[in-house]
């Protein structure tokens, strides 16, 4: 393969095939488009290559190394599942919004310096919006904007960060940083916001349920692990990212499961499963950027697998709410077994995928003596056997049965779905190959007597809680409702404060209005009683007057300065 | 709700559980932590933190649970879901 820019130029350029007219060939062929970029870097050797120097700035479009590498197949492998889901698609712009956007992600993995960075960062931004704007709602309009908003605030953080970094250390590489300066932190914060922090995380709730059921599928791979991917290389072992990351896990499982749209669940356990990357980061040793990484890419797929499910069940019923949903399992059996393996994946139930990943990020937090943190992450991890694990198949394949009538999903959605969990299962039985292509060695075994045993009791009495609770009655009901997070504050609270200072400045503006004319009708009453006609200004004074005027004035300097 | 979790499951799933509890004394713990070493402490860590996560996000449920309109037009909450793709709506467009 010939050696060019950047694979996110094939990306770009494929969008261009969405002019092509017969909807089945332009589909292949945009589903050839990460085949062909993943052949253009695939066998390359690790170094930085097009290289350019603008000015002074020494720029890097692909920088090839394990980090990266890891990182970009994955992203390859879910922009091709996305696209393979989304393959009955006869909306143009998402489809070429979707490439993009996969594309920009991979220009932003390979990026070397802050600049490359920045441009593929808001390239990101800008892209997915589409994927929710081709919704077509009123909402969607809305929801988009706030998206937007929100991500491009991120990119220009970024761009402010690099300039103040750029001029006090004349570097725009994109290396390890150290948080001792305010373009580093705008730049850790810029990283923060699109890995959805704890209260930076709304947009993630707020977007992703609003997205087409395609697009959904596509969002749920990208920002966020390239958030992931960009503080493992810039800030691995900052502490402060531990106990960020250690909330992360925790907060959204209580959110998560009294959630109704179980797209909205699926991103409320975006941000538990992101957590337990970042705990990683922060920990920083070996093991744990392994662990990250390892469970970035597990995460890619058991997630995207977990929301072509739902978007599976959307598809055929037009709804995601548990609230409606139920009793699927007699009319989408494949589906349902395909939802069941993403979910006893992000479960970590042993021979699944998140097993063989999130025990390195548990073990390091383990070795590097964090008790409460490992607890934390524990909990967490019952947490999610509890939404995505048991919530999200039951309410839609068990649970209340709807007596809806609906036919398996589609041929390439169920090709899609099977070929996640095929991976799930694979990388699971055999995590070897996986290991092999993590940054640092892997000495880890995951399946200790030990550790199998442990985890299942931890996963099957955390099961025989639920059944007991739902049997009793306890287990929260499904209604049509929605629950207030952290976005209420910018959604109701502020907006409502801008009104009602808007109403202060408005009364208080007109009452300064009146007082001010009155007291202007004042003065020129005034002034028309002594200039009027009939002032006594306006009166033509004879010259003795000026002469006697001039005399006093005289009088008064005589009499000041001998004062 | 309930109507799939029968007794028959219950029972079943009592069986792994106490096979699981069993299976505790034949392991052999290498943990970082005391409490790895404990007979049974991730059996009831399991149990306990998933009754007190219900319960709690119950309780968490009685302060912000808002009507599907709270958020009015500039949200996708209430709106036909169809909206997003489903086929439905493709035969509609088509």
């Amino acid at each position: 393969m010939p050696e060019i820019m950047s694979p996110a130029l094939v990306y770009i350029a494929g969008a261009f095939a969405v002019l092509i007219p017969w909807r089945i060939p332009r589909a292949i062929i945009l589903l050839a488009m990460p085949l062909v970029a993943l052949a253009t870097f695939l066998s390359l050797p690790y170094a930085t290559y097009g290289r350019l120097d603008i000015f002074d700035l020494h720029l890097g479009l692909m920088r090839l190394d394990a980090l990266s590498f890891v990182f970009a197949l994955v992203f390859s492998l879910a922009a091709f599942l996305s696209l393979l889901f989304a393959f009955h698609l006869r909306d143009r712009l998402e489809q070429a919004a979707s490439l993009v956007y996969a594309g920009a992600a991979i220009g932003a993995v390979f990026a070397a310096d802050l600049v490359t960075l920045f441009i593929f960062w808001e390239g990101t931004a800008l892209a997915s919006v589409f994927l929710i704007w081709t919704r077509h709602t009123e909402g969607a309009y809305h929801t988009g904007l706030r998206y937007l908003a929100i991500q491009i605030g991120s990119g220009l953080l970024l761009l402010a960060g690099l300039i103040l970094r750029y001029q006090q250390t004349g570097s725009i590489a994109f290396e390890h940083m150290e948080l001792d300066s305010l373009g580093t932190w705008l730049i850790f914060l810029s990283f923060g916001i699109k890995c959805a922090f704890p209260l930076l995380h709304n947009w993630l709730q707020d977007s992703y349920p609003a997205a087409t059921l395609t697009g959904s599928v596509t969002l749920s791979a990208f920002t966020t692990k390239l958030a992931v991917y960009a503080l493992a290389r810039g800030f691995a072992g900052t502490e402060c990212l531990i106990y960020i990351g250690a909330a992360m896990t925790l907060f959204p499982v209580f959110f998560a499961a009294i959630e109704n749209n179980l797209r909205r669940v699926l991103a409320y356990s975006i941000n538990n499963q992101i957590g337990f990357m970042v705990v990683g980061i922060g920990i920083g040793t070996p093991l744990a950027l392994d662990g990250t990484v390892a469970h970035a890419f597990a995460h890619v797929i058991y997630k995207g697998l977990l929301f072509m499910s739902v978007g599976a069940v959307m598809y055929r019923t037009g709804t995601a709410k548990a609230s409606e949903l139920g009793g699927l399992w007699k009319s989408m059996p494949f589906t349902m077994v395909f939802c069941i393996i993403g979910a006893m994946s992000i479960s970590a139930f042993p021979l699944f995928s998140g097993f063989v990943s999130k025990s390195l990020v548990l073990s390091a937090s383990a070795d590097t003596g964090h008790f409460i943190v490992w607890l934390v992450l524990m909990a967490a991890s019952v947490g999610v056997l509890e939404h995505s694990g048991i919530k999200i198949p039951y309410s839609m394949f068990f649970g209340h049965d709807r007596g809806l009538k609906v036919k398996e999903a589609p041929l390439h959605m169920l090709v899609a779905m099977g070929f996640a969990a095929a991976l799930c299962i694979g990388i699971g039985i055999w995590p070897e190959p996986l290991y092999a292509l993590l940054p640092y060695p892997v000495d880890y075994h995951p399946y200790t007597t030990d550790h199998v045993v442990t985890q299942l009791q931890l996963l099957f009495f955390a099961a025989l809680a639920f059944a007991v609770l739902i049997r009793s009655g306890f287990y929260p009901a499904e209604l049509r409702s929605i629950n207030l997070d952290f976005d209420w504050l910018y959604r109701r609270l502020l907006p409502g404060v801008i009104v009602l200072v808007a109403d202060w400045v408005q009364s208080g503006w007109r009452e300064l209005a009146r007082q001010s004319r009155y007291r202007i009708d004042r003065l020129l009453v005034t002034v028309y009683r002594t200039h009027g006609p009939e002032g006594i200004l306006a009166r033509t004074s004879p010259t003795g007057a000026m002469v006697l005027w001039i005399a006093v004035l005289l009088g008064i300097a005589l009499a000041l300065t001998y004062l | 709700m309930k109507g799939y979790i029968t007794n028959k499951v219950l029972i079943g799933l009592g069986t792994i559980c106490l096979l699981l509890a069993g299976a505790d004394f034949v392991r052999a713990p290498h943990g970082h932590f005391e409490v790895e070493h404990m007979p049974l402490f991730f059996a009831a860590f399991g149990f306990v933190i998933y009754a007190l996560l219900i319960f709690l996000s119950k309780a968490l449920r009685r302060l912000i649970l808002r009507p599907e309109d709270y958020y009015g037009d500039h949200a996708t909450d209430q709106e036909d879901e169809h909206s997003a793709g489903s086929e439905t709506s493709e035969a509609r467009d088509a």
